[in-house]
């Protein structure tokens, strides 16, 4: 390259590199402020054209020539706008080219590296450049615009690419490969300089399509963005509306509905079940283990746990039955009653047996031996009862109609039976 | 993959990327797709493809007496289930922040969604509200709980897909495309009318 030893470019280059930190801030936050202490620096950065001083004093900036290097490097979307100017750019690869041939039939050897050197720069730049805007736009797509997060201006992000796109489309469209091909229609025209222009046309041939299919996502991507953007909006709006409507329902028959759409006709799930066949014998040994299987899990069932609190119980006391000596003998009053047919006063039996009682070592006043056997004959059973008679021997007591003081009891079988048992 | 996709779909299960990605990329398959379509066809239902989605399910072809009964039953539960989506998605949308609503392929990680709904009275409340109708019904008192069941019911009905059960993210299905075709229907078929888009944009500054 004329102008410049690789001595000269080397020290740009560790330039760069010995103040990378300070260079790296000042691209990435915009601006540096500089200090007493970098001020040379600054000074020497500045005279080496990477940086440039702010409006606010004090500050500087990266230049827009580091800048544009490291956008791209950095690939930063702001250089997909880079329009190349088609019309230009072939203009002056045409000049170039024209310079190179006349060069080349002068056997002018060095200029014509020169001019060829030239043309491969030009020819590097016009692809590299439109391979880039490509390379942006295919990124903003696939990443759905992802360097903006609003829906929309994702939709805005989309319409600009799209009509940068098709801008691209309409510059790239006015190189004719028929014209390029003129250009090695000359006697003698170097094989190198053929491969250069060949492999241009070759690239462009390739880049149209790619170019179109760019655009077609794009439109997709909007028609998409678009389509987002109305679906946000009908959910809010529904929203909106179903808490105004609270009494909205759908419609109970919607899907009778003759314009439902096709998408909407959702089909109610089907009861799947299947019997076994159990005559079929290829299927008997995996049925055995699927059956035994079952076994197994039902015999390793876990026990619940439960919760579990203790039962206190008081043993059942053990009472002796104990007899009353006196209500036997109102049982036998009553047996003599019916052995006898004849009815017995209960004072005639105290009498009677008064002394046998006494013998056994048994007492009992007359007085309670009375209320004893009319107790004992209340607690007769109603067919007993029916069976004898109770008579009661007293006076009414003075001054009372209905209250009597009784001195005796007598008890007696009642008249029909006492025929039954002398017949 | 055939017996497994047909399976799933006479289910009425929602086939997409999300949810069951291997009868997905099998009916991907143009003669995959003709062949379950033409067995479909046999039992009176249609193999659909939503766009929009990218998803597969299947579709009645007409109301006759033996599928009415089904469809009364079914399109009952998508009645009582319709609002308190709406009302979840749209809560969602203020939470997150977002202008695009959750659908298929979408990624919600629950635990970023905590802070707003603990922090945002307005959000709390709506969620509470949300939480005391069908499905969402639950006696759980706390934010954080709210949401956690909220988005358990919604991955029971296959709304949502996790990769594995202990995850905090969320994987939406093609089911939320589902509604917002239902609502693009009702709107469209003048079955609703729903508030414009100015009006709606003054109410938003009201608040």
């Amino acid at each position: 390259m004329a102008g410049f030893d690789s001595s000269q470019v080397a020290t740009l280059l560790r330039q760069i590199g010995a103040y990378n930190d300070l260079l790296a801030s000042a691209y990435v936050y915009g601006s540096i402020a500089s200090d007493e202490q970098d001020v040379n620096t600054i000074n020497l950065l500045h005279k080496s054209g990477l940086i440039r001083p702010d409006d606010s004093p004090g500050e500087y900036r990266v230049t827009t020539d580091l800048k544009r290097m490291l956008n791209r490097l950095m690939r930063k979307q702001t250089s997909y706008r880079q329009l190349t100017d088609m019309g230009k750019v072939i203009d002056a690869i045409e000049e170039v080219v024209k310079d190179y041939q006349l060069a080349t039939l002068a056997k002018e050897q060095e200029d014509a590296e020169y001019y060829l050197d030239q043309l491969d720069d030009l020819l590097y730049e016009t692809k590299d450049s439109l391979n880039n805007n490509l390379e942006n736009m295919h990124f903003a797509i696939v990443s759905q615009f992802g360097f903006v997060s609003s829906l929309s201006n994702k939709i805005r992000q989309n319409e600009r690419y799209l009509s940068h796109a098709q801008k691209l489309l309409n510059e790239l469209q006015q190189i004719d490969p028929h014209d390029c091909y003129e250009w090695l229609d000359w006697v003698a025209c170097p094989n190198e300089f053929a491969r250069k222009i060949s492999s241009f046309v070759y690239w462009y041939n390739q880049i149209l399509p790619k170019l179109r299919l760019i655009i077609d996502n794009m439109r997709i991507s909007l028609f998409r963005l678009r389509r987002d953007e109305k679906q946000a909006s009908q959910l809010r709006n529904m929203a909106r509306f179903l808490r105004k409507h609270p009494e909205f329902d759908l419609d109970e028959n919607l899907y009778e509905l003759s314009y439902l759409p096709e998408q909407l006709k959702y089909a109610p799930s089907m009861p799947l079940k299947s019997y076994v066949d159990t005559k079929q014998t290829d299927i008997e040994q995996p049925l055995l283990l699927l059956v035994q299987s079952l076994r197994k899990q039902a015999a390793v069932t876990p026990i619940k746990p439960r919760t579990t609190s203790e039962v206190s119980f008081k043993p059942i006391e053990k009472v002796a039955a104990e007899e009353d000596f006196f209500e036997q003998q109102t049982e036998l009053l009553f047996e003599r009653v019916i052995i006898t047919s004849n009815s017995v006063s209960a004072l005639s039996f105290y009498q009677e047996f008064q002394n046998v009682w006494l013998a056994e070592a048994q007492m009992i006043e007359p007085k309670a031996w009375i209320e004893l056997v009319f107790s004992c004959y209340c607690k007769l059973t109603s067919a007993q009862q029916k069976a004898l008679n109770i008579k009661m021997k007293g006076v009414a007591v003075n001054g009372t109609t209905d209250n009597y003081s009784y001195s005796d009891v007598v008890i007696e079988l009642k008249a029909e039976l006492k025929a039954e048992l002398q017949a | 993959m055939f017996k497994e996709s047909i399976q799933k779909l006479l289910c009425g299960t929602v086939i997409c990327q999300t949810a069951y990605e291997a009868e997905y990329l099998y009916l991907k398959a143009e003669s995959h797709n003709d062949k379950v379509n033409d067995f479909l066809a046999n039992l009176d239902r249609k193999l659909t493809y939503l766009d929009s989605a990218d998803a597969y399910y299947c579709t009645f072809n007409q109301v006759d007496e033996s599928n009415e009964h089904e469809l009364s039953v079914l399109f009952t539960e998508m009645r009582s289930t319709f609002r308190p989506l709406v009302e979840f998605l749209d809560l969602l949308l203020t939470a997150t922040q977002a202008d695009l609503p959750i659908r298929a392929k979408s990624v919600l990680n629950i635990n970023e969604l905590f802070e707003p709904f603990e922090h945002d009275q307005t959000l709390s409340e709506q969620l509470r509200r949300l939480t005391s109708i069908k499905p969402f019904k639950t006696n759980k008192t706390e934010t954080r709980e709210q949401l956690v069941m909220v988005f358990q019911k919604l991955e029971e009905l296959q709304y949502f897909v996790r990769k594995n059960t202990g995850s905090s993210r969320y994987y939406a299905t093609a089911r939320f495309d589902l509604i917002y075709l239902l609502i693009e229907f009702l709107n469209d078929a003048e079955l609703v009318t729903l508030p414009e888009q100015e009006k709606s944009q003054q109410d938003e500054l009201l608040f």
